[in-house]
């Protein structure tokens, strides 16, 4: 059973000429994504029946050809177009759809919803960094860290390389987000790390 | 060049009513977009020649190729083009033009322009200089309001003065005396620029300056005054038609109402839920001052329906209108066609007569809607680009006036709108269900339009029962919440359109693009992917 995660995220778009805001639609495999201001849907074992966030309005969805649907929730009917948008996002994994519905034009950008987590949690630590308070420094990709060259108490200046993860056989490198002293390490070499853990703290 | 031109006699009793011979053989249009194409329509109906005008942006542009003729007349900046006075008039003489028509906007009521292509040898498809500049004014206006006894907005009548402390007086006494809150409005020009809303007396002499400000930079012309604020008002104007006898008649009214920062977004005619008796003295109010006024050509009076139900006078405006459509609807009369009839210096025609006579006695309700570049969830911010998808509606009752087809770009350099839809029925109630069935069958892609909006009000309960006023669109529509709700749908759609049903096969379009791999690869494994 398919599980569609689509995350409300709008931003005001800034102006004339500039891309319009997009919002941000989560495709995940069975598994919610927790923290997320989401809507769940599954598609059940009938195919003409979707479940909207656990509720009992039935929502079906019909295509009626390969650029037009029609989408009927909540005792509506609506006639959807969603094409490929002509412009996509710089990032691969992330797909752009323009849909047409009830005159409006909204552009929806699709990505798994477990990569969609990460950049979430990724974007909270950037901003719990700019607090002038101790800065929890997460990890922002599964790995195992292969260096760390710095060591508790250490000076460190913003843009230093604290920590090194090895993932999908590529090096990442974690850049201390401010200057500070290094609190608390919590990692050694050769240790493997989730996404979010804390690996130090900069006061 | 000398262009050759049949002489114009001014005593109508000279001239036959002679429909079959055109009015003028060759015409330049002197704007662009739905209005270029609309007047060019006209001229093939009549067979007349039509010289279109066109900046850098409009090269390729529908009223170019409609026309017989084009010339360029400069860069895309409207000041280097479409305001030229010395270019377009040069490009008239150089294509041997005999008439000019304006349209509306960029130079229709600026009176050195009507007097450069007069003084030119040409005939200008409208009022006369003086009339437009006379008029033109709001202040001149309501002073000749005043004059043959027709009411205006209570205010004031002479440009407010704030440079000495005894003027400062002046309009301080004659602004409590209208009360508060009241509004400060330019002399020169409309659309809101420079009008400013006053509360309190505090506010008033900070906001002449700023209002005069605003209208020196928007018009050249920094004149404001003092209007006390209807509200809630209906925004109803008449459309006038006066030929070279003085005669002068309204051939009906509409209802404007529905507006955001004085920018008109839905029109219709007639104006719902007025008696006979209303219209017929509506219309003699306008016609009287129209007459006084000497009003030769097409214009409009505008009027103010106070929530006491008495007309209070605006101002005329001494051009063709944006939505002159919808009079022509239930009225049945070409009105572009009567302009350049009446520019030839005939008499009203017959079918502008009999028009007149059923004035207050339309036939059926007509209603138009502006589609516009403008989206109506970020406060109607402009949003210019490309067109990828253009599907307008058709059927029966149902006229399009637009200039736009998919793959255009509509410019930031001018004003967004795109298309005018318009319906005729019977009554009003079943135009509204045609203006609802039309608008659904209208598809726009590529940039955010005013359709939504327009979607909305077709549906409302409040615009079917006719309670229509000039705050309406602020008090009913919720653009940002109106957004999210289409924006859940859309990811929702967008989301079912790619996972589809587990097990069904991938749609023959999607082929070509990444998102069958990496959709299969995500439903598989469960396993996040970092970007390739």
């Amino acid at each position: 059973m398919a599980t569609l995660t689509a995350e409300r995220r709008t931003e005001r778009g800034p102006g004339v000429g500039e891309p319009d805001r997009a919002v941000r639609a989560s495709l995940a495999p069975a598994s919610a994504s927790a923290g997320l201001d989401a809507v769940n849907v599954d598609i059940g074992a009938d195919p003409g029946v979707i479940v909207v966030d656990g509720s009992t309005s039935p929502t079906t969805f019909r295509r009626l050809d390969p650029e037009r649907s029609e989408l009927s929730t909540r005792g509506s009917i609506v006639r959807v177009r969603d094409r490929a948008s002509p412009t996509q996002p710089r990032d691969s994994g992330t797909v752009r759809r323009e849909v047409l519905i009830d005159g409006w034009r909204v552009v929806v950008d699709l990505e798994p919803a477990a990569r969609a987590a990460l950049r979430e949690r990724a974007r909270r630590g950037r901003a719990t960094g700019t607090t002038g308070g101790p800065a929890e420094v997460r990890a922002m990709i599964p790995g195992v860290v292969v260096a760390v060259p710095v060591a508790a108490g250490d000076r460190v200046s913003a843009g230093q390389k604290l920590v090194i993860v090895e993932a999908m056989k590529m090096q990442n490198e974690l850049l201390a987000p401010r200057d500070g002293v290094i609190d608390r390490l919590n990692v050694v070499t050769g240790e493997r790390i989730e996404v979010g853990d804390v690996l130090l703290v900069i006061s | 060049m000398a262009t050759s031109r049949s002489e114009v006699s001014t005593d109508p009793s000279l001239r036959k009513d002679d429909l079959s011979t055109p009015p003028f053989r060759r015409v330049l249009i002197a704007n662009r977009g739905e209005i270029a194409v609309r007047i060019i329509r006209a001229c093939r109906e009549m067979g007349m020649q039509s010289v279109a005008v066109y900046s850098d942006a409009d090269a390729t542009a529908a009223h170019v190729e409609l026309a017989d003729l084009a010339i360029r007349i400069g860069p895309a900046a409207p000041a280097e083009s479409y305001l030229r006075i010395d270019r377009i008039v040069q490009a008239a003489l150089d294509t041997g033009s005999d008439a000019v028509h304006p349209g509306y906007g960029f130079l229709s009521e600026r009176a050195a322009f009507a007097r450069a292509v007069i003084g030119a040898g040409l005939a200008f498809v409208g009022p006369d200089p003086d009339t437009i500049e006379a008029i033109g004014d709001k202040l001149q206006a309501r002073r000749l309001a005043r004059d043959v006894g027709v009411l205006a907005v209570p205010g004031s009548l002479e440009p407010a003065m704030i440079e000495r402390p005894d003027q400062i007086a002046a309009i301080t006494a004659e602004a409590e005396a209208i009360g508060f809150p009241l509004l400060v409005k330019a002399a020169a020009g409309g659309g809101g620029r420079g009008m400013r809303r006053v509360a309190t007396i505090r506010e008033l002499v900070e906001a002449l300056a700023d209002g005069s400000r605003e209208a020196a930079s928007a018009f050249g012309d920094g004149a404001v005054y003092l209007e006390r604020e209807v509200r809630p008002a209906r925004h109803v104007e008449v459309q006038l038609l006066g030929d070279v006898s003085g005669h002068v008649v309204a051939i009906g009214e509409r209802d404007c109402s529905l507006q955001r920062r004085h920018q008109k977004l839905v029109e219709e005619a007639p104006a719902p839920g007025l008696t006979g008796a209303d219209r017929e003295r509506l219309h003699e109010l306008a016609v009287r001052v129209a007459r006084a006024a000497g009003l030769k050509n097409a214009a409009t009076a505008e009027f103010l329906l106070g929530p006491d139900g008495s007309f209070y006078f605006l101002e005329v405006n001494t051009r063709l209108q944006v939505e002159h459509g919808v009079t022509e609807l239930v009225s049945g009369l070409d009105i572009v066609r009567e302009q350049f009839h009446l520019a030839a210096g005939f008499s009203l025609s017959a079918a502008a007569m009999e028009a007149a006579a059923r004035a207050t006695d339309p036939r059926g309700h007509a209603i138009e809607v502006r589609v516009s570049a403008e989206d109506p969830g970020r406060d109607f911010a402009p949003t210019p680009g490309r067109l990828t998808g253009w599907a307008m509606p058709s059927g029966p009752g149902v006229r399009v006036d637009t200039a736009l087809v998919a793959g255009d770009e509509v410019p930031a350099a001018y004003d967004n709108l795109m298309a005018k839809i318009m319906v005729h029925a019977g009554t009003r109630d079943e135009a509204i269900d045609r203006l609802r069935r039309a608008l659904d069958e209208t598809e726009i892609g590529g940039i955010q339009t005013t359709l939504p909006f327009h979607r909305f009000v077709a549906r409302d309960p409040s615009f079917r029962t006719g309670s229509v006023h000039t705050e309406w669109v602020g008090e009913h529509w919720d653009g940002a919440g109106e957004f999210k709700r289409a924006a859940g749908l859309a990811m929702l759609a967008a989301g079912l359109g790619v996972v589809g049903r587990p097990g069904a096969a991938a749609s023959p379009g999607r082929a070509a693009d990444s998102l069958g791999d990496w959709r299969a690869a995500a439903l598989e494994d469960g396993v996040d992917r970092w970007p390739r």
